[in-house]
């Protein structure tokens, strides 16, 4: 599902090139639950980024399905990341100003799902995660643990088929981490790829597969 | 997708009240403004438009070259008009007509009323309808009158006006054969009363002769006629009209037509209205609005931060720029939608109050659609000018970035927003220093020396008994302690525009000098009552019997310019007439100061078409009751129309006057938007700023320090807007002012005091925040951080 060749990213400061990531090289199955590790600073968040399509390479290919992502417009790159990727971040980032529900709803109103189907697909998600008394709820007004379960019911609405997930418990205390952990590992046996970013030996124990990364450097690959 | 929009819209709205309050404020006014000029455009534009051959009826003008300058002569001699419609198979038919003002009255009403004496052509060329009457016929009979609404309303009330029959100076009977509907407020032609030609035979007078050119002509050209060509074939043909009744070479006329729809625009009208205005008022249409979408892009990039997380996130759930533009600037056109509204709101409210400075009668009522798509389009563009920068400029944020916290406002952004600034407030600036020196220039010629006293004149237009018996009235009159002088003239002292033309000579005249003479024909005491100064010799007294048939009073530019030395004693004719020189008065202001000084005779007579009485100022409501008790012995029955000299004079800049009130409000309205704008900013700014402030106090920096680092870049902004706005300024008041002969030259200190202004108010306006933020303890702001 995800071949990345010799990917290097770097950014200029002064005339010397920060590296963050050197040649890495790394292949992805559909269906992996793969745990990337590191110390901090090790370029986890980068590489998630470039493979969800959020930042490019300054160096190398990344093709992905049957695309060869180094070479598509923004434009398309857009499309693709729309139909088949989910994100779920640290601290969250759901739009403050939008209620659970609509927080939900967001992602299908940008891939053009139609009002009556939109409508089951939120209560669904509601449903399934157990959220349908916080739908009407601001952010603010829930706990971190209930505000990533948002996110991540979010990152799924859409029916993508790579999760990627960075630090998604970095900011919860180990109860609500660890349901989450299982959800996500839940979620993996329904067949959706998931990549987290994480710091923790616990969660890492979750996942199938561990990738260690140190300044940059693809250091193990288990 | 479009509730999800509204939505985050609204939200956002209300979370952020303060700037939201700044920003519909700012744009509200701006739209108001603009709607507001919109409405005087538009009926400025109007003028005239409602003639159904407005576009093919043209006022004959001829301008003449004078050692002096230009003269432009808008009436023709009479028989003119038939001998061209003889020889030119364009035109359809003429209309002349010449306005006076005569006494009317029915049963024991009287007044003094302005008529318009014409050929019976008029209803036909001209579209003022009649209630009552046929227009092909009202004016046939000799004594027929045409009234409007207004006019019969006044005098017959509630009866019946067709029929009626009105008496004219007291002596000739007329019958009310037509009323016309009310005259339109945008109408040039103002007449309410139309009397035929044919009742100046009854008077003594042939219009069929060669006489004085005193008739207004209009012609009635064929559809798709071409006025070049027609042009030409007047000029030919005027000018061998004149060579051959002059036995002259030259004919020193150029004769142009001036279609009916434009008279109001090109000055030909009454009360003013002159293209230029036009320009000037959406000019400033124009500059508020700019103002108030520079204030709402401002404020709403200068916030971008705050929106640049929803923004990344949007485009991580998977929103393409498309749709984010879409969303922000739909954002921007609801809040010009809701401004909008309450301009509308706002319009409505002030209108009574524009409609006074304007002297106009708008009303919202009359939208017609041509209004509602201009205020639409300009809601448009204000939503779209303002939302058009900050959307493109947020949308185009690298989500990686915005998410991880990286970003910052830009450098770039930071750049735009204070060019908007320096330009927000260079307008400012340049509108204020011109309100300045409109304001010096109408305070100079209100007590600018006319080289006569205007205050304290009290003019009448006698009705009848008054003039009759001018004598005994003024003998009466100046009884009393409080009424210093009385004199009688033909013309109003203010406007003397009667010329002799060329017609005229001394012993010694250069028969190649063109100079065309102003007269008026004056009484006793005139100069007296006037407080005008003699150069030499005397005034026409009553001691010198010989002076009323003899005697002739010049002005000093008429001696200076026609060269004459030692005048007194000197013959000089006009019209063929001989006279001997017996003064020379100081040269007064006989027109408008957009004119110099002309050369001018005072010719004495018996007219009293204005009696002037000088008043003792400090006795003034006991004269004016003395004046009316002996006013009401000889006229029982007459209203008197009565005003001030310096009103009449100030009625000649009430165009001007207007303009300066509009300039007062716009600069006040300006600096107010501005104020909101730089308010909204700096606020933002300080907000913005909070984490970097607590670290340099942290580090020992004192109130002073920080508030001069807020402080600093505004009052620089301000100081580059003042350099730029300087010259804006500058040429732009001379191009304002350029139509006064006598103008106050522009002064260098209205600058610095405008800029003085502004440096104060920046000051204030940043200050506030800049104390605020300098006072506020570090811990709190890191903390906060």
């Amino acid at each position: 599902m995800i071949q990345l060749r010799n990917i290097t990213r770097y950014y200029a400061s002064g005339s010397l090139n920060t590296y963050v990531l050197r040649r890495i090289n790394l292949d992805i199955r559909e269906g992996e639950f793969v745990c990337v590790m590191g110390p901090s600073g090790a370029g986890k968040s980068t590489l998630l980024n470039i493979i969800g399509m959020l930042d490019d390479a300054s160096e190398g290919e990344y093709h992905f399905l049957d695309y060869n992502v180094h070479n598509l417009k923004e434009k398309q790159r857009s499309q693709l990341y729309k139909e088949y990727i989910g994100f779920v971040f640290q601290s969250y980032h759901l739009i403050d100003e939008l209620t659970v529900y609509e927080n939900l709803e967001t992602p299908l109103l940008y891939k053009k799902v139609k009002s009556s189907q939109r409508k089951s697909m939120v209560c669904d998600t509601l449903d399934r995660f157990q959220i349908v008394g916080k739908k009407d709820l601001f952010p603010s007004q829930l706990s971190g643990g209930q505000q990533q379960l948002v996110g991540i019911a979010r990152a799924i609405i859409a029916e993508p088929k790579l999760i990627l997930a960075d630090e998604p418990t970095g900011n919860l205390h180990s109860e609500e981490g660890k349901k989450i952990m299982e959800l996500f590992t839940r979620l993996n046996e329904e067949g959706v790829t998931i990549i987290q970013a994480t710091h923790s030996e616990q969660n890492a124990s979750y996942s199938k597969r561990i990738i260690y990364l140190k300044d940059g450097w693809l250091v193990d690959n288990l | 997708m479009l509730n999800n929009y509204l939505k985050i819209a609204l939200r956002n709205i209300c979370k952020h009240k303060g700037y939201t309050v700044i920003n519909i404020t700012g744009l509200t006014i701006g739209l108001m403004v603009c709607m507001l000029i919109v409405l005087w455009v538009i009926d400025e534009l109007s003028y005239d438009r409602f003639h159904s051959n407005g576009d093919n009826a043209f006022l004959m003008v001829s301008t003449q070259q004078l050692n002096t300058g230009q003269q432009v002569v808008n009436t023709q001699q009479a028989p003119l008009a038939p001998t061209l419609q003889e020889n030119i198979p364009e035109i359809i038919n003429y209309v002349r007509y010449f306005a006076c003002y005569m006494p009317i009255s029915y049963q024991n009403k009287s007044f003094n009323e302005q008529l318009c004496l014409t050929d019976p052509s008029y209803f036909s060329i001209f579209s003022f309808p009649l209630i009552e009457g046929d227009i092909a016929k009202v004016l046939v009979d000799p004594h027929s009158i045409v009234i409007s609404e207004k006019i019969a309303q006044k005098y017959f009330g509630d009866e019946k006006a067709l029929g009626q029959v009105l008496t004219i100076n007291n002596q000739t009977y007329l019958t009310v054969t037509g009323v016309m509907k009310n005259i339109p407020d945008n109408s040039t032609l103002q007449f309410e009363v139309v009397v035929p030609f044919a009742l100046l035979l009854e008077y003594g007078e042939n219009i069929n002769e060669w006489k004085g050119a005193d008739y207004y002509t209009y012609f009635l050209f064929k559809k798709d006629a071409d006025i070049a060509t027609i042009n030409e074939k007047f000029q030919n043909l005027s000018s061998n009209i004149y060579k051959q009744r002059t036995g002259k070479d030259i004919y020193p006329y150029t004769i142009s037509l001036v279609p009916l729809t434009a008279l109001h625009l090109q000055g030909f009208g009454y009360g003013g209205g002159s293209i230029q205005s036009v320009y000037i008022m959406i000019a400033v249409a124009v500059i508020i609005l700019l103002i108030a979408c520079m204030n709402f892009i401002n404020i709403t990039t200068a916030r971008s931060a705050g929106r640049a997380k929803e923004i990344g996130l949007r485009k991580v759930v998977g929103a393409s720029r498309a749709d984010l533009i879409r969303q922000l600037l739909g954002e921007a056109v609801l809040l010009a939608l809701g401004a909008f509204i309450l301009a509308l709101v706002g319009v409505e409210l002030v209108l009574p109050v524009f409609n006074d400075i304007a002297q106009k009668s708008l009303s919202i009522s009359l939208i017609d659609w041509k209004l509602i798509l201009s205020l639409l389009m300009l809601m448009v563009i204000t939503g779209i000018l303002s939302g058009g920068y900050t959307a493109f400029y947020i949308s185009g944020f690298q989500p990686v970035k915005v998410l991880k916290g990286i970003f910052t406002s830009g450098r770039g952004g930071m750049r735009f927003r204070r060019i908007l600034v320096v330009v927000q407030f260079t307008l400012s600036v340049g509108i204020t220093i011109c309100t300045l020196v409109l304001f010096q220039q109408i305070e100079y010629i209100k007590n600018k020396n006319l080289g006569y006293d205007k205050n304290n004149v009290l003019c009448l237009r006698p009705t009848g008994g008054v003039a009759e018996h001018y004598d005994s009235f003024k003998e009466q009159v100046l009884q009393y302690p409080d009424v210093l002088d009385v004199t009688s003239s033909n013309q109003n002292l203010v406007h003397i525009n009667s010329t002799i033309g060329n017609n005229w000579s001394w012993e010694g005249r250069d028969p190649n000098q063109k100079l065309v003479i102003h007269f008026d024909w004056v009484s006793y005491d005139y100069a007296k009552t006037m407080k005008m100064e003699m150069l030499e010799g005397r005034f026409y007294s009553p001691e010198f019997p010989s002076d009323t048939l003899e005697g002739l009073i010049l002005n000093e530019s008429l001696v200076r310019l026609a060269g004459i030395e030692n005048p007194i004693g000197k013959k000089f004719s006009y019209w063929g007439r001989e006279r001997k020189i017996i003064g020379v008065v100081k040269d007064f202001h006989l027109e408008p100061l957009y004119e110099s000084l002309k050369p001018m005779i005072l010719i004495y007579s018996s007219d009293r078409q204005n009696i002037y009485i000088r008043i003792d100022p400090d006795y003034m409501t006991l004269a004016l009751s003395h004046i009316k008790q002996v006013y009401e012995k000889f006229e029982p029955n007459g209203h008197s129309n009565c005003y001030f000299l310096n009103e009449a004079f100030n009625q000649y800049y009430v165009d001007d006057t207007r303009l300066l009130t509009i300039f007062k409000y716009a600069s006040f309205l300006t600096i107010i938007v501005s104020c909101l704008g730089l308010f909204g900013l700096v606020t933002y700014m300080t907000e913005h700023r909070t984490r970097e402030i607590g670290i340099r106090k942290v580090l020992g920096s004192s109130v002073m320090g920080i508030i001069k680092l807020i402080s600093k870049e505004f009052i620089l902004h301000v100081i580059i807007a003042n350099v730029v706005a300087w010259p804006l300024a500058f040429l732009m008041m001379n191009y304002l002012l350029q139509k006064f002969a006598y103008r106050e030259n522009i002064d260098i200190t209205v600058f610095i005091a405008a800029s003085f202004l502004f440096l104060v108010i920046t000051i204030s306006t940043v200050g506030y925040q800049a104390v605020k933020a300098a006072l506020t303890k570090p811990v709190k702001a890191l903390r906060y951080e």
